[in-house]
């Protein structure tokens, strides 16, 4: 029998996010440097990523506002990424994934950049940086505090 | 004792070849691991009224999955559902499965998992077929990779618990020694804990023999009232426990670190069955990563939240240990087709159950427990299986 494979799209290169028309207005504040959790207008509920309901008490997104966060962090998690997932990848390991928890509330998946791998540890402060990667869109990454020290 | 204990039972398993089976697409393993479950259970193909299926990674059928397999199958179901909660799916087809033919919505359940992740698909295409806009705008940039996904997991337990390294491989080395004792695995070759943090690193802190397998392979199974049961071929195995529980779906959710939902899907098996961890004979845990038994033996209760790792030491989990844990090689040595990969836990626990399991029997088994698990951590079903109803 003749085999039909899936098609499979040749995404091997680093995506940069496309901004939707729901989220445009949150990637437009990381382009001027400004990370945004969404707050809702009626129970306050802090939220990341933007998201169209509340999900706390699933009132509508227009009901909610994008508030800057302070960009202070703490490393709940990590990996040393080491087998690049894709082609586009290999220039890029090792990586840092990791799991921050916002001084605001919100966690986010995350990269931990401009630090040494063997450095990095559960519990370590992290404070944002920004990579632009097009006209529309900048990456919210993480780096050491250096306020707090290393760790 | 509540609910559907003791309600139905699984009549018929069935397999097909796994690990690099390029002779055979996505729907023909799925046909063959069909004929293979009925032909073990003795019935006829058109006592067949109900069946589940899950829609292929490689070889998608849009919208009709369940259809088009029944069609090839020349079934007539009246009962009829195309399932999708990752690798979960195959334990939670049995609960749902279980409460139709408790109610008499039908008789017989044909429940099918199969795909040929090995040969139809390429590696850096299983991340990105997941096309929600949340994950491709605000996962996709990170290249969390899923290892790297799980070794947050890994570290996280290290960094509270002081889990290490040589523990997550513990639990490889004893599913390899398990596959070893079969001749129905892909990779058996017994290995040592040196040989596991010899392997390269693919996400810190986990190695390449941290990780499952990509494979091609797929089960079946019938479900069927358990007064129904006696009337097949071989014993019937009863579903006395079943619990699912879904907590997140994208990694920004991830509730905890330190628990999964396997503590409610667990909680509520054991519930019903009126069962506690030390009642179970094997349990057929869910290893894509060796983290991840670790946090199963702590949420599921077989010891104490922190402890997983001392747990797996010394043989403990290993047949003729204090508890037989992935007697089939599972997810690690075994094969893992994707979402069907726990379907061969379901399988294993009849098989354990019925004593069919040889080298890997583990001696007077009777009950047996069985855990599925999607996303990131995010879906646990447990599955609980006695000899009795």
């Amino acid at each position: 029998m003749t085999r039909v494979l899936a098609y499979r799209p040749n995404e091997v290169e680093r995506p940069c996010p496309k901004p939707t028309p729901d989220t445009e207005e949150f990637w437009r504040a990381t382009v001027n440097g400004e990370l945004c959790v969404q707050v809702c207008g009626s129970c306050a509920h802090k939220q990341y990523p933007p998201r169209l309901y509340c999900e706390a008490c699933l009132e509508p997104a227009s009901k909610s506002s994008l508030v800057p966060v302070s960009g202070q962090g703490e490393v709940l998690s990590f990996s040393v990424v080491r087998r690049p997932p894709s082609p586009g990848w290999a220039e890029h390991v090792p990586y840092v994934v990791a799991l921050v928890h916002l001084e605001e509330g919100p966690q986010l998946l995350t990269n931990i950049i401009e630090y040494p791998v063997e450095e990095i540890a559960v519990g370590m402060k992290v404070q944002l940086v920004f990579e632009r990667c097009s006209d529309d869109a900048a990456t919210p990454r993480f780096t050491a505090d250096r306020k707090s020290g290393r760790k | 004792m509540t609910g559907l204990r003791g309600q139905a039972a699984i009549v018929g398993v069935g397999t097909t070849p796994v690990g690099n089976v390029p002779e055979l697409n996505s729907v023909q393993l799925h046909i063959e691991a069909a004929k293979a479950a009925l032909k073990d259970s003795g019935l006829e193909r058109d006592s067949i009224d109900g069946l589940m299926t899950f829609n292929s990674m490689t070889e998608p059928i849009p919208m009709f999955h369940a259809e088009a397999i029944a069609e090839q199958l020349g079934l007539s179901p009246h009962y009829l559902y195309t399932g999708a909660v990752g690798g979960a799916q195959p334990l939670a087809a049995v609960h749902h499965a279980a409460a139709a033919v408790s109610y008499d919505l039908c008789n017989y359940v044909l429940i099918i998992c199969a795909d040929n992740l090995f040969s139809g698909l390429q590696g850096h295409w299983t991340r990105t077929n997941n096309r929600a806009p949340e994950v491709e705008q605000f996962e996709f940039p990170y290249g969390a990779t899923t290892p790297a996904t799980y070794a947050l997991y890994a570290r996280a337990h290290m960094a509270a618990y002081g889990t290490t390294s040589e523990q997550l491989a513990a639990v490889a080395v004893a599913c390899r020694k398990h596959a070893s004792l079969r001749d129905t695995a892909q990779m058996r070759t017994p290995i040592t804990i040196d040989d596991v943090l010899s392997s390269r690193l693919i996400g810190d802190p986990l190695h390449l023999l941290d990780c499952s397998l990509v494979s091609d392979g797929g089960a079946a199974w019938i479900v069927t009232k358990a007064e129904r049961a006696p009337d097949s071929a071989k014993k019937p195995v009863y579903l006395l426990g079943a619990g699912e529980a879904n907590w997140h779906h994208s990694p920004s959710h991830i509730r905890s670190l330190l628990e999964t939902p396997a503590k409610d899907s667990g909680a509520r098996a054991f519930a019903m069955a009126g069962l506690r961890p030390s009642d179970v004979d094997v349990a057929e845990l869910y290893d894509c990563f060796t983290p991840m038994p670790i946090i199963q033996l702590e949420d599921l209760g077989f010891c104490k939240k922190g402890e997983g790792g001392a747990f797996v030491e010394g043989g403990r989990i290993e047949v003729g240990g204090e508890l037989p844990i992935i007697t089939h090689g599972g997810l690690l040595s075994h094969a893992h087709p994707g979402f069907p990969g726990s379907s061969f836990n379901v399988v294993e626990a009849v098989r354990q159950l019925r004593g069919e399991c040889g080298a890997a029997q583990v001696k007077g088994a009777e009950i047996a427990l069985a855990q599925g698990q999607g996303g990131s951590s995010s879906t646990h079903t447990t599955l609980i299986f006695g000899t009795e109803p």
